[in-house]
C-alpha cells in the first residue's frame, strides 16, 4: 500500500459526497460556488461559465442537497453551520485549493464567513450574495432580520406540504406509468430536489442561526452583493453585513429578488469582476 | 329567453375559469389576474395589478419557500408544477393553493412573462395535514422513546453517584445533538446548588455554586418545572447574570430541568443549544420525564453508595473494616509488585482496653476507640489507610515506604496514643503496642498473601506487648527477599 492511498480514499469520498464538479482554467485562481437553502449547484449555471476562461471553477452540493451523498447526512454534524463550513474547508484542502474566491449565496454566505475565519490560508476572498447573519428579528437590539419564529414554522409547513406532493409523484414513477413517460423525465430533470427531512433540518439551522458575532472576524477582501428588493435578506441586512466586515465592498444591484445570479447574471458577473480586478 | 351559448369567449373563460390565473413580469410583478382569484382572495384588482409581486400575496412561510425554491426553480427550469403555497388574503384568512407556473420567453430566449395557474387546495391540504400530523406524531414518539431508552440504558449500570452524574451529562449532550450539558446537585441543607459535572460547556456558564435563582438551573429547582431561555435576548430580560456568558459562548439557548425523586428535589440539569429552538410542548414533557429518571438514577446510586459504605466500614469509628482493609491491601500488593516499591502493614492493639471497658463501661470504651481512630488518622500520612479490624485492634497500610520510614510512622503512632484521653471526668490511659512488617516483592521471592502479612504484623505486635507494651516492633520475616 502506498503512503498516499489513504489520501486518495478521502479525496474520492469528499468529491462524491459533495458532488464536486471542477471546470475552467486548471492553473487559474480557484473560485468555489456554494448554493443556498432550497436549491443546489445548478443555480450557478447563469454565472459560473463566465469565469471559466480565467478561473478554476469549483461547484458542489451541500450534503443533503442535489447530487450529494444523502447517506453522509449526519444530524448532529449538520446541526449547525459549522458542519457545512468544515465541508468547504475539507473540499479546499482535499483538492489543495489556495487563495480561493468563495462565492456564497444566502446561507452559504455565512458558511463562507465561517470557512474564511477557520482556514484563512485557503480562502482569499469572499463574494457574499444576499447574505444574512440572522433571519430572526431581535427585539432587544432592534435588529430586523425579517422573520419571526411563526414565519419559520410556516416555512417548515410549506416544506412538509410539498414533500407529500413530491413523494406522490415519486410513487407514480416507481409504480410505473408507461402512459405517462413525461413523469419520469420530469423527475429526472428536476433541479433542487432535496430529501424533505433534511430540507426541514437545514431550514431550521439556516433560519434560526445567529452569526452576527462572526462577521468582525473576517479579514479577507469581501464583496457584499445585494439585490434591491430581497424578501429573504433585505438591503438593511446586507448593509449590516457590510458594516460589520471591516473594509468590505457593498454593491446594490438594480436586480430584484433573492437570486440575482439567476435573474440578472450579467449584472452580478460585472459586480464580481469589478471587485476581483480591484482586490 | 335565449339559451346559454355552448361556448364562451376566451376572455370570459379566463376571467371565470374554475381556477385562478395570474401573469407576472420576470421579476414577479403581477400584470394580470382573473376574477376567480380576486373572488377567492378578496383582493381588488387595483390592489394587485402593477403594484404587488406574486410572492407578496403569500404568507411569510410561503414567501420564504417561494424565494428559496419556487423562484429559482422557475428560472432554471422554465416551469414549475404542483407546488403547494399559502395565499394570505386581506381579511386574514389563508388559502392553500396548488400552483403551476410557466415562463414565456421572447424571441431572443430571455424571459418575458410568467403565467401562473392556481387551484384551490383547501380540501387536499386538510387531508394532507391529517397525514402529516400522524407522521409527525409517530416521529415524535419515536424520538421520545429512543432518547428515554438511551438514557435509561446508560444509567442502568449501578455505580457511585459521581459516575452516574458524569454518565447523565454525557448522554444528555449526545441525545440532544451534541449540545453541552451540566448537572448541579443541592447540598444537604437544600439551599445551594453545587456543580457536579459539566461536558462541553464553558465554565462561565457553569459556576461551581448557584445560591440564588439568578440562573435557570436554580429557577428550575425552585419552580420544580423546566425553564427554557430561548435566546441571549430573553436572558437579558429574565436572567441578567446569564446574558453575557451566553452571548459570548457558542450557545444561544438553554433548557434547565429539575432533577426530582418523589417529592424531593435533588438538583437540576441544563442542556445548552447552539440556536434558538422552535416552540415545542413535547420537548418540555420529555425533559420532565428525563428529570424524574435522572432523579431515580442519582437516588439509586446514592443508596447503593451508602449501603456499600455501611458494609465496608466500622459503624463506631467510620474506619474501613477488615474486609475493605483486605481489599485495599491486595490492590496495594499488586501495585507494589508492578512498581517494585515496598509497602508496610502495621497492627495496633490498645494496652489495657479491657480494663477501661470493665471499670468505666462500654460507652467509655466506645469513646476511647473513637478517640484512638482520630489519633491514628492524624498520625499517619494522608494517603495511608487506617482500619479497625477487631475489638481494640487497628491496622495501617502504608505504600511506598522503606524500613526507616516505617519506623518513623510507627513511632508517631505510638507517641500519638501516649497522652491520656479525657473521658467524662476521668483521664484514661490507652497506649498502643505497634507491630509492623515491611514487604518488598522481588523476582524469585516467595509469594506472600494479605493474611500472611497481617499475621506477621500481628506477631510483631505481640512481641511489643510481651516486651512491656507501649512499644514498636518491626518484623524481619518479609524482608528476606531484600
Amino acid at each position: 500500500m502506498s503512503p498516499g492511498s489513504g489520501c486518495t480514499v478521502a479525496k474520492v469520498s469528499v468529491i462524491t459526497r459533495n458532488n464536486v464538479v471542477l471546470a475552467g482554467a486548471p492553473e487559474g485562481r480557484p473560485m468555489v460556488f456554494a448554493h443556498g437553502f432550497g436549491c443546489d449547484q445548478h443555480m450557478w449555471r447563469g454565472i459560473e461559465p463566465a469565469f471559466r476562461p480565467e478561473y478554476r471553477t469549483v461547484l458542489f452540493d451541500h450534503v443533503g442537497a442535489g447530487g450529494s451523498d444523502l447517506t453522509a447526512y449526519d444530524h448532529a454534524r449538520y446541526n449547525s453551520l459549522d458542519g457545512y463550513a468544515d465541508d468547504v474547508v475539507t473540499i479546499c484542502r482535499t483538492i489543495d485549493l489556495r487563495d480561493v474566491v468563495f462565492v456564497g449565496h444566502s446561507v452559504s454566505a455565512m458558511i463562507g464567513v465561517l470557512a474564511a475565519t477557520r482556514a484563512p490560508e485557503r480562502v482569499g476572498a469572499l463574494v457574499l450574495i444576499g447574505p444574512s447573519p440572522r433571519y430572526l428579528d431581535d427585539d432587544i437590539s432592534g435588529y430586523v432580520g425579517g422573520f419571526s419564529k411563526a414565519d419559520i414554522v410556516g416555512l417548515l409547513d410549506a416544506l412538509d406540504s410539498n414533500y407529500l406532493g413530491w413523494s406522490r409523484a415519486m410513487a407514480q414513477v416507481v409504480m410505473g406509468h408507461p402512459d405517462r413517460p413525461e413523469l419520469a423525465a420530469e423527475l429526472e430533470q428536476s433541479f433542487c430536489r432535496t430529501d424533505p427531512v433534511i430540507a426541514g433540518h437545514f431550514a431550521e439551522v439556516t433560519f434560526l442561526s445567529d452569526n452576527r458575532h462572526d462577521l468582525p472576524h473576517v479579514s479577507v477582501p469581501t464583496l457584499v452583493i445585494q439585490a434591491s428588493e430581497d424578501a429573504i435578506a433585505g438591503p438593511t441586512v446586507g448593509r449590516y453585513v457590510h458594516e460589520l466586515i471591516e473594509g468590505s465592498d457593498f454593491v446594490m444591484l438594480e436586480a430584484t429578488g433573492h437570486c440575482p445570479h439567476l435573474s440578472a447574471p450579467d449584472e452580478t458577473i460585472a459586480a464580481m469582476l469589478d471587485f476581483l480586478d480591484r482586490s | 329567453m335565449t339559451p346559454p351559448p355552448a361556448q364562451e369567449s376566451a376572455e370570459v373563460f379566463y376571467e371565470q375559469a374554475p381556477c385562478g390565473f395570474l401573469t407576472t413580469t420576470p421579476d414577479g410583478t403581477v400584470t394580470r389576474v382573473n376574477s376567480t382569484l380576486l373572488d377567492w382572495t378578496g383582493y381588488r384588482r387595483e390592489e394587485i395589478v402593477g403594484t404587488r409581486r406574486f410572492a407578496e400575496l403569500l404568507t411569510a412561510g410561503g414567501r420564504a419557500y417561494h424565494e428559496t425554491h419556487f423562484a429559482p426553480l422557475l428560472r432554471m427550469h422554465g416551469a414549475v408544477k404542483g407546488i403547494v403555497l399559502d395565499l394570505a388574503c386581506p381579511d386574514g384568512h389563508v388559502l392553500p393553493v396548488l400552483v403551476d407556473a410557466v415562463v414565456r420567453g421572447g424571441t431572443n430566449g430571455s424571459p418575458l412573462l410568467t403565467h401562473v395557474a392556481l387551484l384551490d387546495a383547501t380540501h387536499r391540504r386538510a387531508y394532507e395535514r391529517e397525514l402529516l400530523a400522524a407522521r409527525k406524531l409517530a416521529e415524535r414518539s419515536n424520538r421520545r422513546v429512543r432518547i428515554l431508552h438511551r438514557v435509561v440504558a446508560e444509567t442502568a449500570v449501578v455505580g457511585d453517584r459521581a459516575a452516574v452524574v458524569d454518565t447523565l451529562v454525557r448522554v444528555l449532550g449526545e441525545v440532544f445533538d451534541g449540545a453541552g450539558a451540566a448537572i448541579w446537585l443541592l447540598d444537604a441543607d437544600g439551599s445551594t446548588l453545587s456543580l457536579a459535572s459539566a461536558n462541553d460547556v464553558p465554565s462561565t456558564l457553569t459556576p461551581q455554586l448557584l445560591s440564588t435563582d439568578a440562573m435557570p438551573p436554580a429557577a428550575a429547582c425552585r419552580e420544580r418545572e423546566p425553564v427554557t431561555v430561548e435566546s441571549p435576548e430573553q436572558a437579558t430580560r429574565e436572567f441578567p447574570l446569564l446574558a453575557a456568558p451566553l452571548a459570548h459562548s457558542a450557545f444561544a439557548a438553554v433548557t434547565a430541568v429539575p432533577i426530582v425523586a418523589g417529592t424531593l428535589t435533588l438538583g437540576a440539569y441544563a442542556v445548552y443549544f447552539g440556536r434558538s429552538p422552535l416552540p415545542n410542548a413535547d420537548e418540555v414533557e420529555l425533559h420532565r420525564t428525563l428529570g424524574c429518571h435522572a432523579g431515580l438514577a442519582i437516588e439509586r446510586a446514592t443508596l447503593y453508595q451508602a449501603l456499600r459504605h455501611v458494609a465496608s466500614h466500622d459503624g463506631l469509628t467510620d474506619l474501613p473494616n477488615r474486609a475493605l482493609f483486605d481489599d485495599r491491601l491486595e490492590q496495594a500488593m499488586a501495585r507494589s509488585a508492578r512498581s517494585a516499591l515496598p509497602l508496610a502493614v502495621m497492627v495496633v492493639d490498645l494496652d489495657g482496653f479491657k480494663r477501661v471497658n470493665d471499670s468505666l463501661g462500654h460507652s467509655a470504651g466506645d469513646r476511647v476507640l473513637t478517640e484512638t481512630a482520630q489519633r491514628l488518622r492524624a498520625a499517619v500520612r494522608p494517603h495511608d489507610s487506617v482500619a479497625r479490624i477487631g475489638g481494640d485492634e487497628f491496622a495501617v497500610l502504608c505504600e511506598d515506604v522503606d524500613r526507616s520510614e516505617t519506623e518513623r510512622i510507627a513511632a508517631r503512632i505510638r507517641t500519638a496514643l501516649e497522652p491520656k484521653m479525657p473521658i467524662g471526668l476521668d483521664l484514661v490511659s490507652a497506649t498502643g503496642s505497634v507491630g509492623a512488617v515491611v514487604y518488598l516483592p522481588c523476582p524469585g521471592g516467595a509469594p506472600t498473601t494479605t493474611a500472611q502479612l497481617l499475621y506477621d504484623a500481628d506477631a510483631a505486635m505481640y512481641r511489643a506487648k510481651a516486651g512491656g507494651k507501649n512499644a514498636v516492633e518491626i518484623s524481619h520475616t518479609a524482608l528476606a527477599g531484600l
